[in-house]
């Protein structure tokens, strides 16, 4: 078994605490609301008479170390559910969608590229949950066929706040059942207190970001260690929630390759494949004004130190054939592992899809119907897979996996048979 | 009555910059003086039996160095010093938009007289023209501490903001760095490139910052003016992008062993991110497209053309 370094802290993750809240007037009754300003007792308070007041909050000159450390509970005023906003046209789209119910994030990863996005410093949560609610039913039964595999981890860390606000309460049971959405709460803390104090479902995959020691622990300085992560999802799977693991950024660095397959050994000697989900592999890669963040926020990282080039959509990501490289020895390590892992690339090209999978999904659609069908599989009890005139010809041992290359055949694609062709599983 | 009209001594005005958020990359002194006197009051403020110069710093100097013994002055009655830098501000804002070493001051003196650091950004930045926030106060900031003769460059205009902030990290070499800039009259973009790439060698690949100046001024030396940036910017990016050069290098080898005519151009994509490579040439009959596709067929069958169709 491949032990993972741990050269940083082992103590456990510090959960986030404000040092001052503030309170929308148009919130002030609302169940996230009063449920946030119970679990913390003794923290000052600041109910806003007007709009104009937040307003005026936002537009000071706070600095985002120090906004991160208020809280501000507000209420969002537009459509909560959108297509994921990560892919330009030149990047192959996965058909993610994202739902945004809190924006900023306390834990302080170098290359986060919230530190050059959003607008104000706060940590700000949208705690106007069942418009929300709302707004997904309505969604999700216009569109009965449609997949929706949505997301809530684009502007903050989706369990960073949640023994505060406690919105998977709400999220968790809501996605429960559904037939056509799955929800993922994509973390890189280890608070999964609420998770594990309701019943788990199929339709709700919990995913943590990971990533080596080394990188871990120089440039993620709040998150949790990868053994907490580790700890916590294995509580989240034994519960019978799925679970998925994002390893990104990859970032490349003198001893990466003996550390990610430590990391990738890692992950499968504590999880059958069949617990998991999808994997994601996004090698290291941001805008042009983070570069400049980056240097004055966080001078001794390293991060920026790989040959990073601009992009065709002028981010900054490593030269090709380093990202392919990476990409080639991450998939071939887990295929070592498993075979038929759901595997995916973030916001990567349609050429390295095929340099390293050999298959070129279409820059819209391919790969969102191969993600949209692992889903199916991921929500749906085993023999229902809803491909009742395919047969899978596989021998159902677990649960879950059962049909899955069944599912590939009737998509008509199949990347995976390439890697095997191309002797890498 | 804020202001008391009245002839001062001039050996009662002290000169320190305790106000003054004026700076002149030109060190000219006032014209007509000697002839016409102060014909503007300067604005004093008390300090005890004597004054600090608020407005007319130059003036008060072009009196001393005409001999005079008396100038007009607005004495402040009562005026706090925090108001008073307000003052100083915006008078010489009425003479025109403050250059960068004049912003620098400005958060300077407004911090030494009392303003905190939340109404500096809520009412001296409008002013400043400036978006408040932290980095662009520490880029002011590290203005304060170039040499002299860079600082003019900065006042001039001929050294960015963004530029100045990041040779202030390249001490000691900042003079010999910014004087190349404005030398060789680098715009904005060429100054932050090489900086940014400076400073990425330096770190990346280990090396000392002396010694990378050193390699930057022989390449000065050595190469005609036109031709230096274009030289600096191959020597860094060879050490900073070291297999996207060496792909580069390769396409070109190859490129040049299909020995095409000077008008049939092929153009790599950029980083060779993108998978496809340009070709364009000019044609004004079809014998001439004929005769360029001809040469094109000739060269995608060789091996110099697989080499180069796998660089993407």
């Amino acid at each position: 078994m491949c032990q993972v370094r741990e050269t940083y802290n082992q103590s456990r993750m510090k959960q986030y605490q404000p040092e001052r809240i503030y309170v929308d007037p148009a919130v002030t009754d609302e169940p996230v609301t009063q449920y946030t300003l119970r679990q913390v007792p003794g923290i000052p308070v600041v109910y806003f008479q007007s709009r104009e007041q937040l307003a005026e909050l936002y537009a000071s000159d706070t600095t985002l170390t120090e906004g991160k450390k208020q809280l501000v509970l507000t209420r969002h005023p537009g459509k909560f559910l959108k297509g994921c906003q990560g892919c330009t046209s030149s990047r192959v789209h996965c058909n993610y969608f994202t739902v945004t119910y809190a924006t900023n994030c306390h834990l302080e990863c170098t290359y986060c590229i919230l530190q050059a996005y959003l607008n104000n410093p706060f940590m700000r949560v949208y705690v106007n949950v069942t418009d929300l609610l709302e707004e997904l039913d309505a969604v999700f039964s216009q569109n009965p066929q449609g997949i929706y595999r949505v997301g809530t981890g684009e502007l903050s860390d989706s369990l960073g706040l949640d023994h505060l606000t406690g919105i998977s309460r709400w999220l968790i049971p809501f996605f429960g059942g559904r037939k056509n959405a799955v929800l993922e709460l994509k973390t890189k803390t280890d608070n999964v207190a609420n998770l594990l104090d309701m019943p788990a479902n199929r339709n709700s995959v919990i995913s943590w970001s990971i990533n080596t020691a080394t990188i871990s622990s120089r440039e993620e300085w709040k998150t949790a260690t990868l053994e907490e992560k580790f700890e916590a999802a294995r509580r989240c799977a034994d519960h019978g929630y799925p679970l998925a693991f994002h390893f990104d950024p990859l970032v490349r660095y003198d001893n990466w390759e003996a550390d990610y397959r430590a990391l990738v050994d890692s992950v499968f000697d504590r999880f059958d494949p069949e617990q998991i989900a999808w994997l994601s592999l996004g090698a290291l890669r941001f805008h042009k004004e983070l570069r400049d963040v980056i240097r004055w926020r966080f001078p001794r990282s390293e991060i920026l130190n790989g040959e990073i080039v601009r992009g065709t959509d002028s981010k900054y990501q490593y030269f090709k054939p380093i990202r392919v490289e990476m990409y080639a020895r991450m998939l071939e390590w887990i295929r070592q592992h498993s075979s038929s892992t759901t595997v995916y690339l973030c916001m990567e090209s349609q050429d390295v899809y095929r340099n390293v999978f050999n298959w070129t999904p279409s820059l819209r659609g391919d790969l969102g119907k191969y993600m949209d069908q692992g889903v199916l599989l991921t929500i749906r009890a085993p023999h229902d897979c809803g491909l009742q005139n395919v047969d899978c010809g596989m021998k159902i041992s677990k649960q879950i996996r059962g049909c899955h290359c069944a599912n590939r055949k009737y998509l008509g694609v199949n990347p995976w048979a390439e890697d095997r062709r191309r002797g890498r599983s | 009555m804020l202001f008391h009209f009245q002839d001062i001594s001039l050996e009662s005005i002290l000169l320190d910059e305790d106000f003054r958020i004026s700076f002149h990359p030109e060190q000219r002194g006032l014209q007509g003086v000697r002839e016409f006197g102060i014909v503007q009051p300067v604005i004093l403020f008390p300090q005890k039996a004597e004054f600090l110069a608020v407005c007319g710093f130059r003036r008060v100097q072009a009196a001393k160095g005409a001999g005079m013994m008396r100038i007009p002055a607005l004495v402040s009655r009562g005026l706090e010093r925090k108001q008073t830098v307000l003052l100083s501000l915006l008078e010489r804002l009425s003479h025109g938009p403050l250059n960068n070493m004049e912003r620098a001051r400005s958060v300077e003196k407004f911090s030494q007289n009392g303003w905190l650091k939340q109404e500096i950004g809520r009412y001296l930045f409008p002013l400043l023209e400036l978006k408040f926030n932290a980095m662009v106060l520490d880029q002011l900031a590290a203005l304060l501490g170039l040499p002299p003769e860079v600082q003019t460059d900065v006042a001039s205009g001929e050294i960015h903001l963004y530029t100045a902030h990041r040779l202030a990290q390249w001490a000691p070499y900042e003079l010999q760095i910014g004087r190349w800039f404005s030398d060789l009259k680098l715009g904005v973009n060429k100054q932050r490139e090489l900086l940014g790439l400076m400073d990425d060698v330096a770190r990346v690949c280990n090396v000392e910052k002396a010694s990378l100046v050193q390699d930057l001024e022989e390449i000065r030396s050595r190469a005609e003016p036109v031709q230096v940036y274009d030289a600096w910017l191959q020597t860094l990016k060879s050490r900073r992008y070291p297999r996207f050069n060496e792909a580069q290098r390769q396409f070109e080898e190859n490129k040049a062993r299909f020995h095409l005519p000077g008008q049939i151009q092929i153009i790599s994509p950029p980083f060779f991110e993108e998978s496809r490579y340009k070709v364009s040439f000019p044609f004004g009959s079809r014998e001439e497209l004929e005769l360029h596709c001809r040469k094109l067929l000739e060269i995608a069958e060789t091996p110099e053309m697989e080499a180069i169709l796998r660089l993407i």
